[in-house]
């Protein structure tokens, strides 16, 4: 860059100005929307724009607030203490990195242009808020380097009031999180599933009959306390030899839940929700341990309060704050022990009690935790404990004792001193469906991931390898204590940890990630922090997202990108539970992300500490580069961003489409053969079919027999539809060609409480298609499309869409 | 071997140690008292949902509730109208599994003497679900009468 020129310096420098015409043209062209499709191997793109003036209103809002922070940029950095001049050039060309920008309409456009992939085009639609962050971020760091004199080491200060604010600031977020979960559950039913409610059953038993012996609750149905009445619940249990009904989930997590949940008995306000104040309790404890062990290894209090904050607002913890589950309380108890071991003086025998109490109660919680006690051991032993016999006997008596008093209850409930695999979900501690299914599956399936709904984790994982080359003890053992977690995880048949919100077996390895947060901001380059603010603005999108959806994340579903037009997560990620069909599809997929993964890992590795506009430009664009390439390849592998299986996509396009003001022009790029008609059509796909009391069924299509019973069939279960006017189709077939009702067809909202539109089917009337026109002049947030039968005649429901009438 | 080039840091900041274990003691306390109520929780929750008219369709399970506790409490003691209230919730009960109130009568009424009872009870549960009859009468709740009633050992 040789443009000095005092003249052109500040505002004025062209380098600013084309900074602020790409931010500009971001913004103008984010107003429009756009439907793309496929139709005989041939791809359309059809833009449809608000008008004229919005875009370039926007547009040139943008170019004005970057020049208004251009100008105040250039005043802070003279403030640095740098000639005018030269600050104001600095300044001018730290802008250079905006210019990627111009990348995400490029993106947008040339794909459709030149036939190519339409990945790029998707990623850029939805992910360009991460790019316009990347951008800034960037443009910051390179304004902070201008002056690297004021980047100067701070003094180290540990003020006594800021873990117990962490601690209260953790607590009354998982409070929050409580009450909206409570919220919830109360408007769409019980969303508890899984192992919970046989923890809380055993909670139940250890409040009500002080033993683990479930029978008279059972015999008295008291899984009414927290499940419905009519449902009958067995703690995962079986019969000893002497005629005790124990369930197979240890007693650990119920016992120190015990004395909450009796409070809810005693005051007759729900016993789980005052039990879930210990999980509450736990969390925060746990993050507040996260909090003090990464001040301990960095010495500072900054990047242990970012720690802190990962460890609390990113998945998988937030929700799992209020899940009676045994991870977080495993998190929090090994993370402190580790704390307690890292801090003790040899021989301080208090601090190794508590340690190794800790450590000894782990296995209680589930004996897969038995690995880590035992590296806790291991720590124990290299933190040079062994010196002092006091202190050696303090933390080992504990985990003795525990360990013995574990294989004898062992040994009482199955007959020998070690549990067997066959009593854990799938019986196999090593999955037989490969290896790399769960070991990669557990960081980025699009169901249960734990990038796909805390991106930032990555950025921890970098970090805690600036851990290991700054301080090789603590980086290792941390590392060791996320990594065993992860790998003891990652091997097991159901990795995944059953039907209950992702990354749940990776909860004991949250705290020690989350330490990594902490050692890249404190020793990683200025690109480390721009990593931690893209990844974490997508994980904070995704908590938010799952707070306002918690029982969508049951049950292995897809469900995170349903607010986007395209099924970016769905298609281009692996799903092994949900697509579990295509083994060598999603193997694939994982192998792309994964070296897009290794490739960001390597990338905070390294990084200047000079000023270099250029160079960050440069890096910037080959980072926007690496990603739409990984999604075009990811495109090509599986099944592409055009093949959406789920309705929340059409959708979603819908609403964007009904809140675009009317009046703009539209263009049409790619193959004449695609019609926008087509995008208005919604197929509703069989696995939204229900039956009766709503038991989901995967059949293709839909037999209803001619048994007298009156039966209902939804498709399209709450289906959230934006304002307009809709046709719903349905193809029924049936043998009856009589004059009299067989059948009805209705459009329903509010679960079923309102019926929008009805209509009388004979079997005359089956002959053909049937449809069904309706208005929703407010949109519908629980909108379904409903068959009834009379059981007179047999019907076989073989298709039915709802096609938007007026886009 | 210690691999960590830091010493060791030890802190202790705060309120004296004394302070602390008094207010951790007390809250213990607080904390575990409702717990320390054992099986009279069990009444204590279902006479609240007696109370509050909780599910009016599912009211037999605090009824049952009570009377278990009312049992366990008296040494097996019911009075035959106790008794006598349960059979006809138990048969007009139109919820889910009414087996296991069946075998749960048949277990009060053997704890109250009545065996006679106890068996016409067992004998509904029998016939409402015979799997879950003969599994669920495997506990050790029912020893002292398995082998009069001939019931299937753990």
């Amino acid at each position: 860059m040789t443009i000095s020129s005092p003249k052109l310096n500040g505002p004025a420098h062209p380098v600013v100005l084309a900074a602020g015409f790409s931010w500009g043209l971001l913004a103008a062209t984010r107003w429009s929307v756009l439907l793309a499709g496929a139709s005989g191997g041939e791809t359309a793109v059809i833009w449809h724009f608000p008008p004229w003036w919005i875009p370039l209103c926007m547009g040139l809002a943008a170019w004005v607030l970057q020049g208004m922070a251009a100008f105040w940029q250039m005043g802070w950095l003279s403030r640095q203490g740098l000639d005018q001049n030269r600050a104001r050039r600095l300044a001018a060309l730290a802008w250079l990195p905006s210019l990627a920008l111009l990348l995400v309409p490029l993106a947008e456009l040339l794909p459709p242009l030149l036939n190519m992939s339409l990945a790029p085009l998707a990623l850029a639609r939805e992910a360009w808020p991460l790019a316009a962050l990347a951008a800034a971020g960037t443009v910051l760091v390179q304004t902070r380097l201008a002056a690297p004199d004021i980047i100067r080491k701070r003094e180290v200060v540990h003020r006594v009031w800021l873990a117990p604010l962490v601690f209260v600031l953790a607590l009354a977020l998982f409070a929050g999180v409580g009450a909206r979960m409570s919220a919830v559950s109360d408007r769409v039913g019980k969303f508890m599933g899984g192992d919970e409610p046989q923890y809380l059953f055993n909670t139940h038993s250890l409040a009500v009959d002080h033993g683990l012996d479930l029978s008279e609750a059972i015999f008295l149905r008291e899984s009414s306390y927290f499940i419905d009445p009519a449902r009958v619940i067995g703690g995962h249990g079986n019969w000893t030899k002497d005629g005790r009904w124990i369930s197979k989930h240890r007693p650990g997590l119920p016992l120190i839940m015990a004395p909450f949940y009796s409070w809810g008995l005693y005051l007759g306000q729900g016993p789980r929700k005052t039990g879930t104040m210990a999980l509450w309790l736990l969390a925060a404890w746990m993050v507040t341990e996260v909090f003090w062990l990464a001040r301990l290894h960095t010495g500072r209090e900054g990047p242990a309060l970012l720690a802190a904050a990962g460890a609390a607002l990113c998945l998988p913890t937030l929700i799992y704050s209020n899940l009676a589950f045994p991870g977080i309380a495993a998190a929090a108890f090994a993370v402190s022990a580790f704390r307690c071991l890292r801090s003790a003086k040899p021989g301080r025998w208090g601090l190794l009690l508590l340690a190794g109490a800790l450590t000894g109660y782990l296995a209680w919680f589930h004996e897969r935790f038995v690995v880590l006690a035992a590296l806790l051991g291991l720590y124990c032993l290299a933190r040079g404990h062994w010196r002092s016999l006091k202190g050696l006997a303090a933390f080992f008596l504990p985990c003795i004792v525990s360990a013995g008093l574990l294989m004898a209850y062992f040994q009482y409930l199955y007959g020998q001193p070690f549990p067997s695999q066959e009593i854990h979900a799938q019986g196999h501690y090593l999955n037989p469906r490969g290896l790399w299914e769960g070991l990669s599956g557990l960081w980025l399936d699009a169901g249960e991931g734990l990038l796909t709904y805390g991106a930032v984790w990555l950025a921890a994982l970098g970090g805690l390898f600036w851990l290991l080359r700054r301080r090789v003890g603590d980086g290792f053992w941390t590392l060791v204590m996320a990594g065993a977690t992860y790998v003891v995880a990652g091997l097991f048949a159901d990795w995944h940890g059953g039907i209950g919100p992702p990354s749940r077996y990776l909860l004991a390895a949250m705290p020690f990630l989350a330490v990594g947060l902490a050692a890249g901001a404190h020793w990683g380059p200025p690109r480390y922090g721009v990593f931690v603010a893209v990844l974490g603005l997508a994980s904070l999108a995704a908590s938010a997202w799952v707070l306002g959806h918690p029982s969508a994340v049951y049950g292995h579903a897809v469900v995170l990108g349903s607010g986007m037009q395209f099924p970016v997560i769905d298609n281009l990620l692996p799903a092994f539970i949900f697509n579990d069909a295509a083994p060598q599809v999603n193997t694939n997929l994982a192998l792309v992300w994964s070296w897009l993964a290794l490739v960001a890992l390597v990338a905070m590795q390294f990084g200047s500490q000079v000023y270099g506009p250029p160079r960050a430009l440069a890096g910037l664009c080959l980072a926007f580069v690496l990603v739409a390439g990984a999604g075009v390849i990811a495109g090509q592998v599986g099944a592409g961003v055009l093949d959406p299986n789920e309705p929340a996509h059409r959708v979603a396009r819908w609403s964007r489409l009904a809140a675009l003001p009317a009046g703009g022009p539209g263009l049409h790029l790619g193959s004449d053969k695609v019609q926008p008609s087509s995008f208005a059509v919604l197929p509703l796909p069989p696995g939204r079919y229900l039956e009766g009391s709503g038991k989901p069924t995967a059949k293709p299509t839909a037999a209803i027999p001619a048994d007298g019973r009156r039966r209902i069939w939804v498709w399209g279960q709450y289906l959230a539809l934006p304002p307009g006017r809709y046709q719903g189709s349905a193809t029924i077939a049936s043998p009856s060609r009589g004059t009299g009702t067989i059948a009805w067809l209705d459009i329903s909202q509010d679960k079923g409480r309102q019926v929008i539109a009805r209509r009388d089917l004979t079997g005359q009337d089956l002959q053909g298609p049937i449809s069904l026109e309706f208005d929703l002049p407010q949109g519908s947030p629980n909108l379904e499309f409903r068959v009834g039968s009379l059981g007179l005649a047999p019907l076989e429901v073989e298709a039915m869409t709802i096609t938007r009438m007026r886009p | 071997m210690d691999l960590s080039p830091l010493p060791p840091v030890s802190q202790r900041h705060g309120p004296p140690l004394w302070l602390v274990w008094l207010v951790v003691i007390v809250l213990a306390g607080i904390l575990v008292w409702p717990w320390a109520q054992g099986r009279e929780l069990r009444r204590m929750a279902a006479q609240k949902r007696i109370d509050s008219n909780w599910r009016p369709d599912y009211r037999l399970l605090p009824l049952m509730g009570l009377a278990h506790q009312q049992s366990m409490a008296g040494g097996g003691r019911l009075t035959r109208s106790q008794r006598d209230q349960l059979w006809r919730e138990v048969e007009a009960y139109k919820g889910t599994y009414p087996v296991f109130f069946w075998i749960e009568l048949a277990w009060l009424e053997a704890r109250a003497g009545d065996l006679e009872r106890a068996k016409q009870a067992l004998d509904r549960a029998e016939r409402q679900d015979n799997r879950l009859f003969r599994d669920m009468t495997k506990s050790r709740l029912w020893d002292p009468w398995r082998e009069r009633f001939g019931l299937p050992r753990p």
